[in-house]
């Protein structure tokens, strides 16, 4: 009994390998950003109009593969699924399509990787002044691929020019303790004159004494030459002068 | 026999487990003790030394020293994985003039051989102890740069420290420079870039009139210069000054003040300008905790900055009891020249009574006004304790004095009003004192040569520190080099014994200095 036991123990172990069929789906962490330093959840909301004059930009969105690397590369099938739906992004009007030759190139699985990049390549247009539009994209199976986790294989990317309330805005110690109530006139200002244009950062003390009191200085010297400043409502552009 | 099929069962079970022992090859082994180098003596187990002294060690090795690589190396004494090393020499004799940060090291010694690649290695505790904690800081201009000629605490002059540190003086003519202990943060990067925040640390600071330098406090180790001292560096560059004030630092550029706040969570930069709305700003400052009394020429006033209020402060307040006090939006007083302003010294940290000799344009009346810049933060206005300007009688001659110093109080509560002479000189060899509590002057208090010019005065005045600190202090120059007499006082009386206590020399020009102690937190 003991040698059997013996002769069991020195059988070599046999590891299972992956053998199903490649899949695909979105990135996504509340933890960590994607390959391009950018946030990816299940949606990003794009708004040109924290880009100053840019009319053109991208969104990078990672695509894992569930399966085994190849040594070829193997195209993706990404698509609009809203497509002729009320507010839905045009192909060639308010994106680049994706059988444009570049965005082609780069709906792929590289050869010997696990991550496809993809970019969602945004055009601005005059409509997104008062309008968002939206993308709704999911992974289809090709010949390469199946669809991958579930609740995964879709996408939102919104596009607007407006300017929107960041998020943070209210937040205690934060935009408004800054610049005071929001608005998007106040908004354009800070992002031309004060120059700054990021408005999902936690603002440390030192950094929001220097951006009021950059606001104030800025706003005096334009008032000078101009005069001030309103909002559509009628509600003059004022920066605090105290925390 | 069935003994013997079990003891061949167990013969089978240990050839089985010794046939899963690797094999250990078939390589040559050699013993280390023949190839690798030999670090046959020189090196101690313990060194305790101070920064700017030369470490100097020089190790005997078996054989041809030739045949080897050198490296000596420190890194702090807890070890992480990302832990720095400093590398201090690459030659076999270490002759190192330290200027590590105060604290505990590894010291290591490593020897290659450069023909099999072996290393023996000799380590050693190395204690930095800090050196700057006590002493003069002359700040003087020579050979067209600024720098800090340190007076030690065993009296020895170490010309020119900042070169010494850092490689470098720092341009232009000096303005002055200051030092707080315990109230400047900045960030240390590791080799993968990862970003440390040292918070309350000391700094001390140098202003010349065309530049600035941070230094580390205990090493005077450069932090930062001009360029990367500000979140955003001014257009325009005209320092006028830097001044601690117990909760960070202000400076002075281009008639606006900027502070950096110890509060600010960030990494030590001067903030933006604060606005000075058509005022000229005088390079005189009083400081208060996170605030500063300064002085607008244009109008001939006061004007105040707290550094959590984004507007100059201009306002007086009525002199009551404390839960009276109101902003009226009235100045004292306005087209005045200002004289002198400057701290009266009772602590560490005193700020609270700020003197201020104030000239009238109109009547040429002048006054003296003693305000509690300390208020500016709570109330934001300016106190003058009800006191209002005491008016300077017409024959002082006070209010012709270039070089001014408050007495200290020496005593650890808040004080009284009056209660410090100014002693002062115009510019010549002479020291004399005005006092506002009696409303007399005593002239001719020191006299120093007459080839002299005195450019400074102190009383450093501190009953908080382990030995109380009471030194009058004369600085001077003469001839190209400048001269620290130190002094007592007579008793606990303004007057001053004229026997100098100690004596200092060096080269260049002084501008002033300042008078560190371990107990001092702050200098004004």
């Amino acid at each position: 009994m003991l040698s059997m036991l013996t002769l069991v123990a020195c059988k070599e172990n046999e590891i299972e390998t992956f053998e199903d069929e490649s899949s695909l789906f979105f990135f996504r962490s509340i933890y960590s950003t994607n390959s391009k330093d950018a946030p990816q959840l299940d949606s990003t909301s794009y708004s040109f109009f924290l880009g100053g004059a840019i009319q053109v930009d991208t969104v990078w969105l990672d695509v894992l593969l569930t399966g085994m690397p190849s040594g070829e590369a193997r195209s993706l099938l990404i698509v609009q699924s809203n497509a002729g739906e009320p507010d839905a992004a045009i192909a060639g009007v308010h994106y680049v399509a994706f059988d444009n030759s570049y965005v082609a190139s780069r709906m792929v699985m590289p050869a010997n990787e696990v991550v496809a990049t993809i970019p969602i390549i945004m055009t601005r247009t005059s409509e997104m002044d008062t309008k968002e539009f939206r993308l709704d994209l999911e992974i289809m199976p090709n010949e390469y691929f199946v669809q991958g986790i579930k609740d995964r294989t879709k996408y939102t990317v919104k596009i607007t020019a407006k300017a929107t309330k960041p998020v943070k805005w209210d937040a205690p110690n934060s935009y408004k303790a800054t610049f005071g109530e929001w608005g998007q006139e106040k908004m354009r200002f800070i992002i031309e004159y004060v120059g700054y244009n990021t408005f999902d950062e936690d603002l440390i003390t030192d950094y929001r004494y220097y951006l009021q009191l950059k606001a104030r200085e800025k706003l005096a010297e334009f008032e000078a030459l101009n005069g001030p400043i309103y909002e559509a409502d009628g509600t003059r552009v004022e920066f605090p002068e105290a925390n | 026999m069935k003994q013997i099929i079990i003891y061949l069962y167990a013969i089978l079970l240990g050839v089985s487990f010794v046939g899963c022992v690797e094999d250990t090859g078939n390589y040559d082994y050699e013993d280390p003790a023949v190839v690798a180098p030999t670090i046959k003596s020189g090196i101690e187990e313990n060194y305790s030394v101070l920064v700017l002294e030369d470490l100097v060690i020089d190790p005997a090795i078996e054989g041809d020293e030739s045949l080897y690589d050198y490296v000596w190396y420190a890194y702090p004494g807890t070890i992480t994985s990302s832990t720095p090393s400093d590398t201090l020499s690459v030659t076999k004799k270490l002759d190192y003039t330290v200027s590590l940060e105060p604290g505990t090291y590894q010291l290591v010694f490593k020897v290659t051989d450069k023909t099999n690649g072996t290393s023996a290695f000799y380590k050693s505790k190395l204690v930095v102890a800090s050196f700057f904690s006590e002493g003069y800081y002359v700040l003087k201009y020579e050979n067209g740069y600024t720098d800090v000629d340190f007076v030690d605490r065993n009296g020895l002059v170490n010309a020119n420290v900042l070169k010494a540190i850092n490689g470098e003086s720092l341009p232009g003519k000096p303005i002055r420079a200051t030092y707080e202990y315990n109230q400047y943060s900045y960030y240390v990067y590791d080799a993968e870039g990862n970003r440390t925040r040292k918070n309350l640390q000391p700094a001390y600071m140098v202003c010349t009139d065309d530049d600035l330098g941070i230094y580390e406090g205990t090493s005077m180790k450069q932090l930062k210069r001009w360029n990367d001292a500000f979140l955003e560096v001014p257009a325009i560059k005209k320092p006028q000054g830097v001044w601690a004030n117990t909760s960070g630092f202000m400076l002075m550029n281009n008639n606006a003040v900027h502070f950096e706040y110890i509060g600010g969570g960030g990494g030590g930069e001067f903030g933006y300008a604060y606005p000075n709305e058509g005022i000229k700003l005088n390079s005189i400052v009083a400081v208060g905790s996170s605030s500063c009394l300064c002085y607008d020429d244009n109008a001939g006033e006061f004007v105040g900055y707290y550094v959590q209020k984004h507007f100059a402060i201009k306002n007086a307040i009525e002199s009551a009891s404390p839960l009276t006090l109101k902003p009226v939006g009235e100045v004292y007083f306005t087209n005045c020249d200002l004289i002198y302003m400057g701290v009266q010294p009772y602590s560490s940290t005193s700020n609270g009574g700020t003197y201020a000799i104030v000239k009238d344009r109109a009547t040429g009346v002048a006054s003296l006004w003693i305000i509690n810049v300390s208020i500016m933060q709570n109330y934001y206005a300016m106190y003058d304790n009800g006191y209002r300007g005491r008016t300077i009688p017409e024959s002082f001659d006070v209010v012709n004095g270039k070089v001014f110093a408050i007495q200290g109080y020496g005593v650890l509560s808040t004080p009284p009003a009056y209660s410090g002479v100014i002693y002062y000189s115009k510019g010549d060899n002479v020291v004399h004192y005005y006092n506002p509590s009696n409303q007399t002057e005593k002239k001719n208090v020191v006299t120093i040569p007459a080839d002299e010019e005195i450019v400074h005065l102190a009383h450093s005045s501190d009953p908080s520190t382990v030995t109380p600190v009471d030194e009058f202090s004369i600085l001077s120059n003469k001839g190209g080099n400048w001269v620290l007499r130190v002094y007592h006082r007579e008793g606990s009386t303004p007057d001053i014994n004229p026997t100098v206590v100690k004596s200092y020399t060096g080269t260049g020009l002084a501008k002033n200095f300042i008078y560190r102690n371990s107990g001092t937190r702050i200098t004004y």
